[in-house]
């Protein structure tokens, strides 16, 4: 799922289908929760705490061959051998700088085969447990699928809820009805003018 | 105008009281770069090509190509204000523009959005700009004429209701002063007619609709203006929703014209939005559906079956060609799709021969079916006459002697030619046209000094109205000439030669 306002390249999501494919399917049915817990915590643990390594493997003026080096180092050890070749090719066809993406779409390939798609909830004041218990389990229940909720505070949206499952947004905040009602006043004032010219004359 | 304060306020409050809250349910997409009124959005999955969308600030656009990973929307106004990841919502709808009466006298763009200062414009209707042509069982022949008013035009390419009459010609030749001449004559047929300016300058535009306004024209006239200054996207759709306009008084059993001034001119609009979509340049660098383009356009001319209430559409679409050029590619197209074509030339232009229609390569496919029978009569062999005129012409430029069969033939076309002209804006009915006509083709007009025949024509016009009004008005109830009329008419001239003879001595006489 595409968090809003993040840019958008299409170019690197070609490219991260692909691998992203391709790791899915290398993990065999048996490790790929592992496979993927890993993934997640390549880019939560490693990449997101240690900035330098991020920007050393989206450097294209470091070569391959030095990339390769840091990665036998840092994760020949720690890494599961699936992982751990995936981030070598990875190295060698220098898209190291798309790893996120890559990882991105294999969640999507494992929500997919699980039969779980993500929601984005926005509200204006943050969700009580509970009732994200609730909404998740309303959402569930409206779409037939296990459901996989991030929630999103807006204070300009001033009340209601937001969701956007996919390319399809159920808009029930207070700034949507409030616009709606304003066209529909602004409408029916009009229209009522035309049908009516005298009553509207002094 | 003022406004009630309380009147608004019930107004309003009854609309609060009526007001549904309902969960706003819309796809979406995200922009990802926008420029020369075209962007390109990621998402909108299920947008299907064609359908509106719409940017913040309710700027429509339309979902003109869909790519593997992102969707080509063409804005149709303002792209200035749309920025690089903003939400763009589908609306799950075709584009569509206000139909009906409340169109009528109106200046509009192509979204019928109204531009002439009077107000919104409160039509009940709308149609889809886009549509499937008629199909063939739902059509007819080419039945009745649209009079242009044109002697030139009504006697050798006549018009029927439903006909695609191709205005072709260099700039400056005189084309859209036929199409306007053409509207004006509707006056008091019931035929609505629909300007559509394309491309064209604001001011030339403003003109028209000077013209119109002054003749009482824009009464039963719409105008759809994307002028030069507008976005590519806006010149290249408003054919299609001036079109959407006139179908409605065509499926409603009524009659509408409709004048694209000019295709040309959308088919550049086309072009750069196609390349800018990346879509692939094919001959001129126009697109490979620049045909489609037009001849889905053109289509929707027709005239309906009578179980459809025969409602008729015809269109008079102009191509400026330049330096004369036919064979190019544009020219070559609109001429294949339509049913004819009035060429317009610049050298009988600046010969003074106005309107310079070319008899030669000027034809009407199907309007001869539908041209008034005594119009057919009087003017049946001229178009070919004229032309073989045209050629005689030139080769007695070289000076030779020529016999008296070929000097007579020459005095006929100069006459004719003569006849032919007509002034600007001052459309003919097509009984005083028959009339003017007849006494060209059957030689009355043959011992009259070339520079007296216009002259000639209005005294006895006016004669005609003033002395023969029977005759006239039986030639109009009949539409036919038959060996009476025929008599009627060429007695009728004889009297008026005698009495033009004599006004003549007397002139002489008195300038002496």
């Amino acid at each position: 799922m595409v968090a809003k306002n993040k840019e958008i390249d299409l170019v690197s999501q070609r490219i991260a289908a692909i691998y992203g494919k391709a790791v899915f399917d290398a993990a065999a049915a048996g490790n790929r929760a592992e496979v993927i817990e890993q993934l997640d915590s390549l880019v939560d643990d490693v990449l997101d705490r240690s900035p330098q390594l991020d920007a050393l493997f989206s450097n294209p003026m470091i070569a391959a061959e030095k990339k390769l080096e840091l990665i036998q180092v840092i994760f020949s050890e720690r890494a599961l051998p699936i992982v751990l070749s995936f981030l070598q090719t990875v190295a060698k066809n220098e898209r190291l700088s798309d790893l996120r993406s890559i990882i991105d779409h294999v969640h999507q390939l494992s929500n997919e085969e699980d039969n779980v798609r993500q929601v984005a909830a926005t509200t204006a004041l943050p969700l009580s447990p509970e009732l994200e218990q609730r909404l998740s389990e309303a959402t569930a229940a409206l779409l037939g699928c296990r459901v996989e909720l991030e929630t999103e505070v807006d204070p300009s949206m001033i009340g209601g809820v937001i969701l956007r499952i996919g390319d399809t947004v159920y808009d029930g905040s207070i700034t949507a009805r409030l616009e709606r009602l304003r066209k529909e006043i602004s409408q029916g004032v009009l229209e009522a003018i035309e049908s009516d010219h005298e009553n509207f004359e002094n | 105008m003022k406004f009630k304060a309380d009147e608004i306020a019930s107004v309003i409050q009854k609309e609060i009281e009526g007001f549904e809250a309902q969960i706003d349910v819309r796809e979406v997409g995200q922009v990802l770069q926008v420029g020369d009124g075209i962007a390109r959005v990621y998402g909108l999955s299920g947008v299907m090509a064609g359908e509106m969308v719409e940017f913040p600030g309710g700027i429509i656009g339309l979902a003109f190509n869909l790519e593997e990973d992102s969707v080509g929307v063409i804005i149709l106004g303002d792209y200035l204000s749309i920025n690089q990841g903003d939400e763009v919502k589908s609306l799950g709808k075709l584009l569509s523009v206000p139909v009906g009466d409340a169109t009528l006298g109106r200046v509009v763009d192509p979204l019928g959005n109204p531009l002439d200062g009077k107000g919104p414009i409160n039509a009940t209707e709308s149609r889809p700009v886009e549509i499937i042509a008629p199909g063939v069982s739902e059509r007819q022949p080419v039945c009745e004429p649209m009079q242009t008013g044109i002697k030139a035009v009504d006697a050798m390419t006549p018009i029927g209701r439903g006909q695609r009459e191709l205005i072709i010609g260099d700039r400056k030749t005189g084309k859209t002063a036929i199409a306007v001449d053409a509207i004006l004559n509707q006056k008091n047929t019931g035929v609505k007619c629909f300007y559509v300016a394309v491309g064209q300058k604001d001011s030339s535009v403003a003109q028209v609709i000077e013209i119109l306004r002054e003749n009482g024209a824009m009464d039963y006239t719409t105008v759809i203006v994307s002028g030069a200054s507008a976005p590519a996207s806006l010149q290249y759709l408003a054919p299609y929703s001036g079109t959407a306009m006139a179908e409605h008084f065509m499926f409603g059993g009524g009659h509408a014209l409709v004048v694209y001034d000019d295709l040309s001119k959308q088919a550049q609009a086309y072009r750069e939005l196609s390349l800018l979509m990346r879509r692939p340049p094919g001959r001129e660098a126009y697109p490979g559906d620049v045909f489609y383009c037009h001849s889905r356009l053109l289509e929707r001319s027709s005239k309906l079956s009578d179980a459809l209430g025969g409602g008729s559409l015809t269109s008079l679409p102009i191509i400026e060609t330049l330096e004369g050029e036919v064979s190019a590619y544009i020219p070559t197209n609109v001429i294949s799709i339509t049913d004819g074509q009035i060429y317009l030339q610049p050298d009988l232009f600046f010969a003074g021969q106005r309107p310079a229609m070319n008899a030669g390569i000027s034809v009407s496919r199907v309007g001869g079916a539908a041209q008034v029978k005594a119009m057919k009569k009087v003017a049946g062999g001229l178009r070919l006459d004229l032309a073989a005129f045209r050629e005689l012409e030139a080769f007695a430029q070289l000076g030779t002697d020529l016999d008296a069969s070929t000097q007579s033939q020459l005095d006929r076309g100069y006459r004719m030619v003569e006849l032919l002209k007509q002034g600007q804006y001052k459309p003919m009915n097509v009984v005083d046209q028959i009339f003017s006509i007849y006494a060209g083709t059957r030689g009355y007009l043959d011992e009259i000094p070339i520079e007296q025949v216009a002259q000639w024509e209005e005294e006895f016009l006016q004669f005609v109205h003033e002395q023969k009004n029977e005759l006239w008005t039986k030639l109009e109830a009949t539409g036919d000439l038959d060996d009476e009329t025929d008599k009627a008419i060429a007695d009728a001239i004889g009297e008026f030669q005698q009495q033009y003879d004599g006004r003549r001595r007397d002139e002489k006489a008195a300038s002496h």
